[in-house]
């Protein structure tokens, strides 16, 4: 999956404060996307700034850090200016790499609508685990991990393209007609979808296949 | 024995007078211990108050320092392992040696700042819940925890929690695979409980001795620092001790 997404990403955005933490993260990233422009930022007046004129395909930020330099590393700084990105730039695909990541229980109503790609790796994951989050992130996948949750979060609309999808078999232009909205957002309702019913890409498997059988595992279709 | 001199209404003026005096003086070393009782109870809270801030930024620090540092020299030998640079065995023993640090530090930033309690009660139980169960996989439990929270003050969250840190580690000699153990939060206008419900297969395994006086202790200690009260009820092999504190 990673080669693919890596010939049509041009650039990567890396923010961390740590600069041995940043330059691990760049490395690894190169061996795995050896094509890509990768820039870096250690505050998040910087980052916010270098997305504004960059655009990158990918972000991948660390929670506490300055708001500018010499101005002291904080979780609030990194989750407002998250917050604040996810806003402006709602299609934008990001890894938050952090040992913070408990945080971001804070913008679970963010998270839920962002559209692009979101994945949280603790940075104590080893490598081969963080860059299977980036190349998530970049298809478009949802992680959060579970522990962020008491109970089976779905949204009234994500049921409806469920029971649509495998109750009446529709495919998404079809459900998108059904509930009125773009078909893109109901690519971006199974990626939600997926992540409430912790299904996520696995080599050989049929992700939709995955989600019908959890699903019925569940109890929340026929 | 000399007579006395003074006349009956006098006497009785000086009993009065003495009665008077005697429950002057009762409700003075009365409303003087509730004085105290009250400030010690306060010079109490500020104390956890303040440990709770020292520990949650000693968390920070492990956090950002040192923890920050492995993860740097994690990614070196990784990338030194995946280029081939290094003899990968012996790579491999000092990742295994450093992830081992990675985790006894990650272990004490979450005894110092329990994760998600800065923004969910219900998550830092869960999380408290799902790692005892981790170690005592055999332990019948059941969670109900609120989705919706509404956060009361952190010392008082913390407390809530290391009440139920302290009574899983008081009754751990009692929480038999047999048992089965219900934790529930809940939350009503202004006031919040956790209810800790244990039954077991016979009334006789539920916490008995060395467990009772500690249990009594803990529940003292959480009226104080958590401005609470808590109770325990008893029905059959069930117990079920009910902790509420006021809420915002």
């Amino acid at each position: 999956m990673s080669q693919a997404v890596s010939k049509a990403m041009t650039k990567f955005l890396v923010v961390d404060d740590h600069e041995s933490v940043l330059n691990g993260t760049v490395e690894g990233l190169k061996r795995q996307y050896p094509t890509v422009e990768i820039h870096t930022a250690q505050t998040a007046q910087a980052a916010h700034d270098w997305i504004k004129k960059g655009q990158p395909d990918l972000l991948v930020m660390d929670l506490s850090m300055p708001n500018t330099p010499g101005e002291p590393a904080q979780p609030e700084v990194g989750i407002q200016r998250l917050k604040t990105l996810m806003q402006e730039y709602p299609t934008l695909n990001i890894v938050v790499q952090s040992a913070h990541v408990q945080s971001l229980v804070r913008l679970k109503p963010a998270i839920s609508d962002h559209e692009g790609g979101f994945t949280i790796a603790d940075k104590g994951l080893p490598i081969l685990e963080m860059l299977k989050l980036v190349d998530w992130a970049l298809n478009g996948v949802n992680y959060t991990p579970k522990e962020m949750r008491t109970r089976l979060e779905l949204k009234h609309e994500w049921m409806a393209v469920l029971k649509l999808a495998f109750h009446e078999g529709l495919q998404d232009k079809a459900i998108a007609k059904r509930i009125h909205v773009r078909e893109r957002t109901v690519r971006h309702y199974w990626t939600k979808i997926q992540d409430a019913l912790e299904v996520y890409p696995e080599e050989g498997k049929n992700i939709r296949i995955q989600t019908e059988l959890r699903a019925r595992q569940l109890g929340l279709i026929d | 024995m000399l007579p006395s001199i003074l006349s009956p209404s006098t006497q009785r003026r000086n009993r009065s007078l003495t009665t008077h005096v005697a429950l002057a003086i009762f409700l003075f070393v009365l409303l003087w211990l509730l004085a105290s009782y009250i400030g010690m109870r306060r010079s109490l809270c500020w104390w956890y108050q303040r440990q709770t801030v020292q520990m949650s930024s000693e968390a920070e620090s492990i956090r950002e320092d040192l923890l920050q540092k492995l993860f740097a020299m994690r990614r070196s030998l990784e990338l030194a392992l995946m280029d081939k640079q290094a003899h990968p065995k012996e790579v491999q023993h000092w990742l295994t040696q450093l992830e081992t640090i990675q985790r006894s530090l990650e272990a004490v930033a979450h005894r110092l700042a329990p994760p998600y309690l800065d923004d969910s009660l219900p998550l830092a139980v869960q999380l408290v819940l799902k790692e005892w169960q981790a170690a005592h996989p055999t332990l019948q439990l059941e969670m109900a925890l609120p989705t919706d929270w509404v956060e009361e003050p952190l010392v008082q969250r913390r407390m809530v929690l290391a009440t139920l840190t302290a009574w899983l580690q008081i009754t751990a000699s009692h929480l038999r695979p047999d048992a089965r153990l219900c934790v529930r939060l809940s939350q009503k206008a202004h006031s919040s409980e956790m209810l800790i419900q244990l039954t077991t297969l016979n009334r006789s395994d539920l916490p008995s001795g060395a467990a009772i006086p500690k249990l009594i202790k803990l529940q003292q200690a959480f009226q104080v620092l958590a401005n609470g009260s808590c109770y325990c009820q008893k029905r059959g092999a069930t117990a079920t001790w009910f902790y509420r504190w006021r809420s915002p």
